[in-house]
């Protein structure tokens, strides 16, 4: 029985690919996107830091747009791991939000429709804060807290990108 | 109803051989906890053990682990466990290179499982995991006449445009070098390790471990368990041996006590 405790505790804590990046970015426009590149600039290094609490590692940031639609994919760390994912945003309102790649050993609920369907539609104040509050997963609050800010940081960096 | 206390000699056998088994742990026990005690006293939370068989105990890598390649003419990239460092300075979590495309403005250190752009003073530009490029695992790098670089990978062989953004597949030929190692002077090799190591641990952990046999993980807890239990026996026995010879009855011929 402690085998099988163990292995049950185990099956969450390898890297969980739910959907290929590159698939997360062909299934989110009906056209060839282009592959763009944003520079962070002094001021955008500012308020990524804001959205984040600390600062972002790197000095530009891939995304793919076609007309006023873009995707990003971005990590987060929840607890120890990266938790890579998937944003759609158009208009300044989110579309879509999705986990692609999982490596916490606990959390990995926030992958599940129930959680992920309360973003779409999300857009920022003027404070860079969630216009919606987002509920909670009990025993996932890393997880929810850094998909959370993750949400922030694509719908900041969207509108700086179509500016 | 009396006690029957087995024979002097046998609980003097016991008690001598358990005594001997036992003293090196004991004598550690005793020193470390007589230095734990003064911990104040003796500062030994400000002395820092930077010793590499102490550091491999608490899964520091050392000296020994480090690979490092010239980078930027002059300067070095650095890898150790899983670290990669732009001379001391901490870039991203990275296997080994297998390749460094050195260009302007973008430099490109290419190892199995991502590419990392560089600017020219060595920051980190971007990091890009496999499962956002065109393959799942890089093997090598070549070129094509010395100039343009070719990512040999599990989906083929691709050639980047100038900005890195989009790659093509590439099916003509090319060579593969392997990247040569440098060799670090003392003085880089303990820039990276502090950077690394965070400056050690105290000497109060190491002998905070020590006293409990955790320095030696589950062996050494293990032993100073034992210890423990030792050291009861040896009450144990040590009482029972006394009582074992006021019991003994006097010799009738025995001289009186004066």
């Amino acid at each position: 029985m402690c085998v099988w405790i163990l292995q049950g505790t185990c099956t969450h804590a390898k890297e969980d690919v739910y959907l290929e990046p590159s698939v997360f970015i062909t299934q989110s426009f009906e056209n060839e996107p282009e592959q763009k590149v944003l520079w962070l600039t002094k001021d955008l290094k500012a308020s990524t830091k804001e959205i984040l609490g600390h600062p972002y590692k790197g000095m530009r940031i891939r995304y793919w747009q076609h007309g006023e639609r873009t995707a990003w994919i971005l990590e987060e760390i929840g607890k120890v791991k990266p938790i890579t994912t998937g944003f759609v945003i158009e208009d300044e309102s989110m579309l879509q939000m999705q986990v692609l790649i999982y490596r916490e050993s606990h959390g990995w609920e926030v992958r599940y429709p129930f959680f992920t369907d309360q973003f779409k539609g999300l857009q920022l104040n003027e404070q860079k804060r969630l216009k919606q509050k987002v509920d909670g997963i009990s025993g996932a609050t890393l997880s929810v807290n850094a998909l959370t800010r993750l949400s922030r940081l694509a719908l900041h960096l969207h509108q700086e990108a179509t500016r | 109803m009396s006690v029957q206390l087995p024979r002097k000699r046998t609980i003097l056998a016991w008690h001598r051989w358990l005594g001997i088994a036992s003293a090196l742990f004991l004598l550690s026990l005793s020193f470390t906890g007589l230095a734990l005690n003064h911990t104040e006293l003796l500062r030994l939370d400000q002395v820092i053990i930077r010793s590499s068989s102490i550091l491999e105990r608490y899964g520091m890598a050392g000296g020994s682990d480090i690979s490092a390649y010239r980078i930027h003419t002059s300067e070095a990239l650095v890898h150790l466990d899983g670290q990669l460092f732009y001379n001391k300075t901490p870039l991203a979590t990275a296997s080994k290179p297998l390749g460094i495309i050195e260009g302007d403005p973008i430099s490109v250190v290419a190892t199995s499982d991502a590419l990392l752009y560089l600017a020219g003073n060595g920051e980190l530009i971007e990091s890009v995991p496999n499962s956002q490029l065109p393959y799942h695992t890089l093997t090598a790098v070549g070129h094509i006449n010395n100039t343009t670089p070719v990512l040999v990978t599990d989906a083929g062989a691709f050639t980047p445009d100038a900005d890195w953004l989009a790659f093509e597949t590439y099916q003509a030929s090319y060579t593969v070098a392997a990247l040569p190692l440098i060799k670090l002077d003392d003085a880089a090799t303990e820039a990276v390790l502090e950077a690394f190591q965070g400056g050690g641990v105290s000497l109060y952990r190491v002998l905070l471990d020590l006293h409990s046999g955790r320095l030696f993980g589950w062996g050494g807890r293990t032993a100073m368990d034992l210890s423990a239990v030792a050291i009861i026996i040896l009450i144990t026995s040590g009482i029972g041996g006394w009582l074992r010879k006021s019991r003994r009855p006097k010799a009738p011929n025995s001289p009186p006590a004066r």
